[in-house]
């Protein structure tokens, strides 16, 4: 049992691979009625580079959603719990990074259709990213994050 | 006992089998309990639950088998709610089986490599998108 197992709480990963959070929050404690899940290595320089990576996707995404959700105000109430869900992701990766929105798109239909495939792209890199971490504490915060975000796309979609 | 049985990974993956028996005892007592004419939706999530867990269990099985490790077998019962065949509380039972699931799931990811780890992680997807069925909501991280 090495690295994370006392700490492996999923607010604690970010942390622990050396990222740090724009709002300059400080690490949870670790829950002390739910013994956290031993992972399967401490985090890598691998790690750390791939929280990177996908803390700039999802503040990416989240920019995205943003843009979109401004521009179609019918469709704000969905969408808004779609951002807020890339916030927590990104939070938990070390907080959100300053992005610009994509290309204007101006018709409707194509601005959904183009989120929806930021999105899909963004799941699969998380279950991705879930698959190649060194930590298993990090792994299961990509694959929690990547079902997550599976939820509320297909809640939206309902 | 051998080395193998063991380890943090096998532990985690004997620790998910357990749950699937749970979930294949359950959802098979709450597809007994669910119309399938007053209540169809309900019935056929409640049906195709119980396949997917009957299947995520013998896989399990397999893979465990596989190692030369004994499968953790089933209890003999299990604690199950009381429903009477009312929809609301079929739904809150499946739910409650599935966020369980999920959990099991989330910790084999943390606990494992490889294919292990890959299979954990689509049961995890799989297993917060079925619990909508169920009248889940959106988290920003299931099975954690």
């Amino acid at each position: 049992m090495r690295g994370l197992a006392a700490t492996g709480t999923l607010g604690s990963v970010a942390a622990l691979v050396g990222c740090t959070s724009e709002s300059g929050g400080s690490r949870p404690e670790a829950d002390s009625a739910t013994p956290p899940p031993t992972p399967t290595s401490a985090p890598t320089a691998d790690d750390t580079a791939l929280v990177e990576e996908l803390r700039g996707r999802v503040s990416a995404a989240h920019a995205h959603v943003r843009a979109v959700r401004r521009s179609q105000p019918e469709r704000a109430a969905a969408l808004r719990g779609l951002e807020r869900t890339h916030a927590e992701h990104a939070e938990a990766l070390g907080g959100l990074i300053a992005v610009g929105p994509p290309g204007g798109q101006n018709d409707a239909r194509r601005a959904l259709a183009q989120l929806a495939r930021t999105e899909t792209r963004l799941i699969a890199a998380l279950a991705r990213g879930a698959r190649s971490a060194d930590s298993g504490a990090l792994a299961l915060l990509l694959a929690s994050a990547s079902a997550g975000l599976s939820q509320r796309l297909a809640a939206i979609d309902a | 006992m051998s080395r193998s049985e063991e380890s943090p990974e096998v532990n985690a993956v004997q620790q998910t089998l357990a749950a699937e028996h749970a979930a294949v005892f359950l959802f098979g007592y709450l597809g007994a309990q669910t119309s399938q004419s007053s209540a169809p939706a309900l019935f056929a999530a409640v049906s195709a639950a119980f396949e997917i867990h009957r299947g995520r269990r013998d896989e399990l099985v397999a893979a465990v088998s596989a190692l030369d490790v004994v499968p953790v077998p089933a209890a003999p019962s299990y604690d199950l709610p009381t429903v009477r065949q009312r929809p609301v509380a079929i739904a809150t039972a499946a739910l409650a089986a599935e966020d369980a699931c999920a959990r099991a799931y989330g910790v084999l990811v943390s606990m494992s490599t490889g294919v292990t780890r890959a299979w954990a992680i689509r049961a995890l997807t799989d297993s917060a998108l079925r619990s909508l069925d169920f009248g889940g909501e959106p988290t920003a991280f299931p099975g954690s």
